[in-house]
């Protein structure tokens, strides 16, 4: 026991080895649970509570989770806002990703994604260039979807290649490129 | 299923945006489908607005104004593809016009538009809700009630100006596939 003690205080000197290299029968002393990486940016996302209401701008530079009432505008263009089912929104957003377990109404610029899940209710406009709507999802408005950026530049670019127009039959590419229905037919 | 949606996009200009109007509640697949294009894609799900032609309060609205509501859309849109599902056929024959009326503000000389009609409308129609799989490919769900005004190709084509029917498939279950072009005046 006074052993631990001393032990412990002794520990919270940067390295640990001591205690184990010492008396390594000894049942090693619980230490705080790790928490996985994922849990821990989960942990330490700023959350509006389910309880708080909020009327204003909200800006930041973190990722955010709505679980009670927010009017207003949201800014977060670098990073996540998360609506969960508890949430309500009424604000026009712009971030770089929105999940909406919960509901929205007002207009969404999704830099990257905006998801709405199968809880999710969402009227308002919604520009990005993607959008997934999960089954059971609500959603009434308009969607801009403008095509996901071109692959990573070629490093050298080569001499002018015919546009491969890799033949969907019938869809086009999100790119310049036409299918080859379309460019068969127009 | 579908043997005629596929022309809907045919020659479309895939250097632009596209505009699309779908009258339906935004269902996954048909976002998923059309992420794949540049597009402007509206969902005015009509299905989902329960006894749309009459208020809150259960007044009718006036039949003039009713479709002003629900289609006012920003005055430089101009759909090129209008997905009608069953709509149509949920509408009374002076709806169907004015519904056409107030779309004619929407359209260009290359709009396309699908539908679908009833082979007969002594035969039942059950109605469905479509989501966009592909363009040979829908998926459905039911809505397990009969349509109310189950229209015939014919009494559409009449009815709908200035869409008119470009070309009809025959499909099961008393469906009529229809794809519809403007009028060029």
């Amino acid at each position: 026991m006074f052993d631990k003690r001393k032990d412990n205080t002794k520990e919270s000197s940067p390295s640990r080895q001591p205690r184990d290299a010492r008396d390594p029968a000894r049942p090693p002393v619980p230490q705080p649970a790790r928490v996985p990486t994922e849990q821990r940016a989960a942990t330490t996302k700023a959350t509006i509570g389910a309880t708080i209401v909020i009327k204003g701008e909200l800006s930041g530079d973190e990722d955010i989770l709505v679980a009670g009432e927010f009017e207003g505008s949201i800014d977060l263009p670098n990073h996540a806002l998360t609506v969960v089912r508890s949430g309500q929104v009424k604000a026009d957003v712009r971030a770089n990703t929105v999940e909406i377990q919960g509901e929205i109404q007002g207009d969404i610029d999704g830099i990257d994604k905006v998801q709405i899940t199968k809880t999710g209710r969402m009227q308002g406009n919604i520009t990005s260039p993607r959008v997934i709507l999960d089954d059971g999802a609500i959603f009434k408005g308009r969607i801009d979807m403008e095509p996901a950026p071109p692959p990573p530049a070629k490093p050298a670019p080569p001499p002018k290649r015919a546009a491969a127009s890799a033949a969907k039959p019938t869809v086009p590419p999100t790119q310049a490129g036409q299918p080859a229905e379309r460019s068969g037919s127009s | 299923m579908p043997q005629l949606l596929h022309l809907a996009f045919e020659g479309i200009d895939a250097s632009r945006s596209l505009t699309v109007l779908d009258i339906g509640a935004g269902m996954p697949e048909s976002v998923r489908f059309f992420s794949r294009y540049r597009c402007r894609l509206y969902f005015v799900d009509l299905f989902g607005e329960t006894g749309f032609a009459s208020d809150r309060r259960g007044r009718r609205r006036p039949r003039e104004t009713l479709f002003g509501r629900f289609l006012d859309f920003p005055r430089d849109t101009s759909f090129d593809i209008c997905l009608f599902w069953d709509f149509l056929n949920y509408l009374t024959n002076p709806l169907l016009r004015d519904f056409a009326q107030t779309l004619r503000h929407y359209v260009h000389d290359d709009t396309r538009a699908h539908a679908f009609a009833a082979f007969s409308n002594a035969l039942p129609f059950v109605g469905l809700r479509f989501g966009l799989e592909d363009t040979d490919r829908l998926t459905t769900r039911p809505l397990a009630v009969e349509v109310p005004h189950p229209h015939t190709r014919k009494h559409i084509a009449d009815s709908l100006w200035p869409f008119s029917v470009a070309r009809a498939a025959l499909l099961e279950q008393n469906r009529q596939e229809l794809l519809l072009e403007v009028r060029r005046i």
